[in-house]
């Protein structure tokens, strides 16, 4: 756990007690668990886009036991939380793999979820809608008496909103799992919200599971001979943006025996690239997935009449990853598969090498035809 | 005032003069901007591809075809409409700042689409449709900036004063744009982006089919404008001049907005709003043409819009890297430095 150059300045006898019963954080560069008896302090580093050396703090004590006297001065939260407020619904999938959707008391963007127990929740008003950003609602936030508010930050003007939301004197914590490269450092993030509800062992056991059905699905096709090439995304007008080569989905491509059409290109975000490049490079592609939110070759067509050029489009090799859409345009895709990446991969597995494919059916995509 | 008076009854060979330079700059551009792309393809590749050799490579062909050829006429057809209804806008609001958007045609356009594409968003929950087809959008924005349209001709048709209506349009303008900031604020993320992209205009997303519902619209729109070439000379004396020459004020008032309308409104129903090229053009073609005759200004800056919209789509296209500038700032960028030097060199814009 390399506690000994953690903590800045200097630390106290109790500090470097350490009593780990806490897995260490394997993929997962965004955030730390230390454990220290008596407490547990987590660390969040470079919690948004373009962030360099910017740290959170978060100090985790037990409802049952005293604060510390060193923690004096320090962000504490009491745990387990049990009234939650998240942020984005991508949250919702760690929460419901810690079963702890009960916890849940408000969010962002009702009209996107995909999970039944939390529409069950908001069509009976025991789950609200806190609004977006600017257009958060704080009273209706005070009102709830969270106890644990699970943000996350596109950029650094996120912290005025945290600011405002401590000086309402609530815990407020940043959630970077989105910023992971690989969907495997995503899922860990499951240990982080586990530490909140004090379920770090849940937590641990949940992904170490996770963990080993990816690694054996990868292991299937670590051996093919062909790795297919696979185009991404869905233009509008006639921006295309491209999933970066460092992305999560150029991962999970690369993990799945493919190639991605931009494996080249060194970022872990999004990058515009004109049409006329994609329809150049998309000739060597066998897949194109991930099209936004179409359902049909039709629809695909209707979007612009020139994909009818392309060779995915007439060898119906389309792949959408929205099999489990909700009725407000929710995907389940950003929200459950966030934390099973598996069930991603194996569908991926089952596009790019239907010969190594388990029989199983599709969890999150489907055959655009 | 009498200088202008003697300016428009002025025997302007100059003008004809400028007009050819500007008529030949044209196809020189248009060839350029197929020949200039976001992936370099060769010249003699591209020969090939136009020419339906028999060894061209089938993407090259589909990229001259359906992409290139399509992007250059469009924005021909965009530069040449823009400025066209920018000029009719300034000489009849008598307004040197005046543009194809100033009646609320764009953010009436703007409504269509973001009620398309962000649609009641979060206040009744997800989208109208599930994907926004290119004719979904194209229909909308009509529809926005046809009902936008509609208004102006009630208005204008019971209001005497111009400047009450350019005051109205303004205003009306301005609800429509409250109403889609609201739109926008109760919308997710990637609708925002899809809408946000649209407002930042596209001249490569218009295929060969749209551009054959594209081009009638805009011939309709710039043959009106050549009709009223008479009447914006006389509104530019003034209406009550105009009026005492025994000219039907209401009826060329609104073929004037007719025009503007089915100009800026198809416009931006294919390719977004595509800014400042509608302001900046016919003042290009008051200075170079030294005219204020509506008869060598529209041709004027039907050429100087069209190859202005040429040189912002190749400079947009970025050639030699992966990505492509929204034409919007380019135009904008473009066409600023222009309007500046204008100014400068003239100390005023009194002469319109």
């Amino acid at each position: 756990m390399g506690l000994s150059n953690c903590a800045p300045g200097g630390k106290t006898s109790r500090e470097s007690a350490v009593a780990s019963n806490i897995s260490p954080v394997s993929y997962a560069k965004g955030f730390k668990i230390e454990n220290y008896g008596g407490y547990r302090k987590i660390i969040v580093s470079d919690p948004w886009e373009q962030s360099k050396g910017i740290g959170f703090e978060y100090y985790l004590v037990d409802r049952t036991k005293d604060i510390p006297k060193e923690l004096a001065g320090k962000k504490v939260i009491r745990t387990p939380v049990s009234r939650v407020i998240c942020l984005s619904t991508s949250h919702i999938g760690f929460l419901s793999a810690l079963h702890e959707i009960s916890s849940l008391k408000a969010l962002s963007g009702a009209a996107y979820v995909s999970n039944p127990e939390v529409q069950k929740g908001i069509s009976s008003l025991e789950i609200s809608d806190i609004g977006y950003e600017q257009g958060v609602n704080y009273e209706l936030i005070l009102s709830l008496k969270p106890d644990l508010i699970m943000a996350y930050g596109v950029g650094g003007e996120v912290t005025g909103f945290l600011n405002k939301l401590q000086d309402l004197g609530l815990n407020v914590i940043l959630n970077g799992e989105y910023l992971e490269e690989s969907p495997l450092a995503k899922a860990e993030w499951i240990k982080f919200v586990g530490a909140f509800f004090n379920k770090d062992m849940e937590a641990s056991d949940y992904f170490s599971g996770i963990d080993k059905n990816y690694n054996a699905i990868r292991q299937k096709v670590r051996d093919v001979k062909i790795h297919p090439v696979v185009l991404t995304g869905l233009p509008f007008k006639d921006a295309w943006w491209m999933a970066g080569g460092h992305s999560n989905l150029a991962s999970l491509i690369r993990d799945a025996g493919g190639e991605f059409l931009w494996k080249d290109n060194s970022s872990r975000e999004s990058f515009v690239v004109s049409l006329e490049q994609v329809v150049m490079r998309s000739v060597k592609a066998d897949f194109w997935i991930n099209c936004g939110t179409v359902n049909t070759i039709n629809e695909l067509i209707s979007t612009d009449s020139r994909f009818a050029a392309f060779p995915q489009v007439q060898k119906k090799a389309i792949f959408n990853n929205n099999l489990k859409m909700s009725s407000g345009g929710g995907n389940d895709y950003w929200e459950q598969g966030v934390v099973r990446p598996d069930l991603i991969l194996a569908d991926l597995v089952k596009i790019f090498h239907p010969e190594c494919d388990s029989g199983k059916s599709f969890n999150f995509y489907k055959s655009i035809q | 005032m009498a200088e202008n008076r003697l300016k428009i009854f002025d025997k302007n060979t100059r003008g004809y003069r400028v007009l050819l330079v500007f008529a030949l700059l044209v196809p020189l551009f248009f060839l350029l901007d197929l020949l200039v792309g976001s992936y370099y393809i060769s010249v003699p590749e591209i020969l090939k591809a136009i020419f339906r050799s028999e060894n061209a490579n089938n993407q090259v062909v589909l990229i001259i075809n359906q992409f290139r050829i399509p992007k250059a006429i469009t924005a021909i057809l965009a530069g040449a409409a823009l400025s066209v209804a920018g000029l009719q806008m300034q000489t009849v609001f008598r307004n040197p700042l005046a543009g194809p958007y100033i009646l609320g045609v764009s953010s009436g356009a703007s409504l269509g689409v973001a009620l398309l594409v962000l649609g009641t968003g979060g206040l009744l929950g997800g989208s109208i449709v599930s994907v926004a087809s290119s004719w979904g959008i194209v229909a909308a924005a009509w529809l926005g900036s046809g009902l936008i349209l509609l208004l102006i001709i009630i208005i204008s048709a019971r209001i005497k004063d111009i400047m009450t209506i350019l005051i109205l349009g303004i205003l009306i303008s301005s609800a429509i744009s409250s109403v889609v900031n609201i739109l926008q604020y109760f919308s997710n993320e990637s609708m925002l982006k899809s809408f946000v992209v649209w407002t930042m205009g596209s001249l490569g997303s218009v295929t060969n089919v749209q551009l054959a519902v594209l081009f009638p619209s805009v011939l309709v729109g710039i043959l009106i404008a050549f009709l009223s070439s008479k009447f914006l000379d006389a509104f530019l004396l003034g209406e009550n001049y105009a009026r005492s020459m025994g000219m039907n004020i209401l009826f060329a008032r609104m073929m004037v907005f007719l025009s503007t309308a089915i100009l800026a409104g198809s416009i931006t129903a294919f390719c977004g709003p595509i800014g400042f090229i509608g302001i900046a053009v016919p003042h290009i073609a008051r200075m170079t043409l030294q005219t204020a005759k509506h008869g060598l200004l529209v041709p004027g800056t039907i050429l100087i819009g069209a190859l202005m919209m040429l040189v912002s789509d190749i400079i947009s296209q970025l050639p030699g890297s992966e990505a492509t500038l929204p034409v919007n700032s380019v135009t904008a960028l473009l066409g600023i430095p222009i309007v500046i030097w204008i100014i400068i060199r003239n100390k005023n814009t009194a002469r319109l």
